[in-house]
């Protein structure tokens, strides 16, 4: 083989680095887009059994956004073997406990069940926050494409903007909102939740 | 015991046929038996032990067998390249050197007087195809050269001198002569050439060249063939001479930096135009193979070119005779 072959073979299974901001991402769609490139279904030369997948580099897993009620109804099981050993988590539970395990399980569950998974969940490189390795990020040659866009919270609206938009009426000066009413009402639920799941 | 098995059909044959035990008919069914006589098993390992010992067949090639007739066999030779030759001229042309002195007297102690005509004629030791063989490849040498560079106008001398020998070497050569057939006629297909020239002029020589030897090139990395070497040097010398700025270098893509399977695409500039791309393990292997592919895009031999044109007719004798630059015509203006 001489070297201009030597080469396009070589730039034909370079594996690239692609990055991922999963900031307000549905984990369950983001995980089916990528899987294509873990697995190398974006590449001419893809085939199932040959091991051609890219690198993906996740960031802002911490800010997924789960869809409906998930944050509570998702559940995540875990069974030792032994008797008595069955474990249930909440999606909120298992991310305030670690914030990439979502995103990972996810995409795991969705990659092909055979022997390249875990040589390809090895090429899945996730952060909870934006702070990438420098090495790591010096690797990076493109982004993917986020599966939804943004939403414009509150604070990304400038206050001119935010005071001039008509109300229908104004709280009086001297008016004091009850602190923390929404937050009692909220884990009234969960605890609701919890106890249904140690029925099971 | 698996190669015992395979060769039970053949020595079956050898136990009922002695005769024809050195040139065994092939052994067409070796697969679809159900069953596997073990009780055999004792017989079949003798006979293989045998067959073993005897050692492998003798190849003859069909000209030492039965039912050989040569004229024939000519005869249809030149009816597969669809060209008028004469029989003793074939012979001739397919007629090493050395053999023809061996054989010519051979026949003259053997028969003596008694043969006569063009047959003895054929095997004279001036008969040899010696005199054939250098006219025929300077013929096609040449052919083949102005072929080239009119396909390649912009193709360095020594890249033409490349494909040449390429197309002109021993292997090739007999590579085309198998695959027309005359590996039992003879010996050599450049003599041919000239018998062809000699006998139905220079333009069907030219077009047997064409169609036989030329053809050779399809599908052939004409980079392999012609390796460019220091690619960078020259494409500075190059371009100064073709008057355009020198080349300038630029990362065009990159992944994988950091780590130990990286890879980079280099473009090179020339007057703010990118006329050359690669990929490479670093950068200085990225930048020199940009400079090859910008070299191969001015030689005009890029992997996207044109296929070869075999269609159109052209201008042999004008190619051929006058020394000037070859041009090519279209057949309409022939």
């Amino acid at each position: 083989m001489h070297d201009r072959r030597r080469v396009l073979q070589w730039a034909t299974f370079a594996r690239s680095w692609w990055i991922f901001d999963a900031n307000h991402q549905c984990p369950f769609q983001s995980a089916n887009r990528l899987c294509l490139f873990l697995e190398g279904k974006h590449k001419p030369i893809y085939h199932p059994l040959s091991d051609c997948g890219d690198h993906v580099i996740v960031i802002n897993t911490k800010h997924i956004a789960m869809p409906d009620r998930f944050w509570r109804a998702w559940r995540h099981f875990h069974h030792t073997q032994y008797a008595g050993g069955f474990q249930v988590q909440r999606a909120w539970q298992v991310h305030r406990e670690d914030p990439t395990k979502i995103l990972k399980k996810q995409i795991y569950s969705t990659l092909t069940g055979n022997l390249l998974r875990k040589g390809l969940m090895a090429r899945l490189h996730l952060f909870p926050e934006e702070d990438v390795p420098e090495g790591m990020l010096r690797n990076v040659s493109n982004q993917i494409r986020q599966v939804m866009p943004v939403p414009k919270t509150l604070e990304d609206y400038p206050i001119e903007e935010r005071e001039s938009f008509p109300r229908v009426f104004e709280w009086p000066e001297e008016y004091v909102v009850k602190d923390g009413k929404e937050f009692e009402r909220q884990k009234e639920y969960l605890d609701e939740d919890l106890s249904l799941s140690k029925l099971q | 015991m698996a190669l015992a098995k395979t060769c039970c059909g053949a020595i079956k044959r050898f136990r009922l046929e002695l005769p024809n035990f050195m040139n065994p008919p092939p052994i067409t069914v070796l697969q679809g038996a159900r069953t596997y006589k073990q009780h055999s098993y004792r017989y079949n390992k003798e006979l293989y032990r045998r067959r073993l010992k005897v050692g492998p067949i003798e190849v003859t090639p069909r000209s030492k067998q039965l039912n050989w007739n040569e004229d024939v066999e000519l005869e249809a030779f030149t009816h597969r390249i669809s060209e008028k030759l004469s029989r003793v001229g074939v012979r001739q042309a397919f007629t090493d050197m050395s053999y023809s002195r061996s054989t010519a007297q051979l026949v003259k102690e053997v028969i003596g007087d008694s043969v006569q005509g063009q047959e003895l004629d054929a095997l004279d030791t001036s008969a040899g195809n010696e005199q054939m063989a250098e006219s025929g490849d300077n013929l096609a040498r040449k052919f083949i050269k102005d072929f080239i560079k009119v396909q390649f106008p912009h193709l360095p001398e020594e890249g033409v001198g490349s494909i040449l020998e390429f197309l002109m070497s021993t292997g090739k050569l007999a590579h085309v002569g198998k695959h027309l057939g005359i590996t039992d006629l003879i010996l050599y297909d450049v003599p041919l050439v000239s018998l062809i020239n000699e006998e139905q002029g220079e333009e069907r020589a030219c077009a047997f060249v064409r169609d036989f030897i030329i053809t050779q090139l399809i599908g052939e990395d004409i980079d392999a063939i012609f390796p460019i070497t220091s690619a960078m040097t020259r494409l500075v010398g190059l371009l100064e001479k073709k008057g355009q700025g020198e080349p300038i270098s630029r990362l065009l893509e990159h992944c994988g930096q950091a780590t130990a399977v990286s890879c980079y695409f280099v473009g090179i500039y020339s007057d703010n135009e990118l006329i050359g791309k690669a990929p490479g393990e670093t950068l200085e292997i990225a930048e020199e193979m940009a400079a090859h592919d910008a070299l191969m895009s001015l030689y005009g031999i890029q992997e996207n070119r044109l296929p070869f044109d075999f269609n159109t007719t052209y201008k042999q004798y004008g190619i051929l005779n006058s020394g000037t630059q070859p041009t090519l015509l279209s057949s309409e203006q022939h």
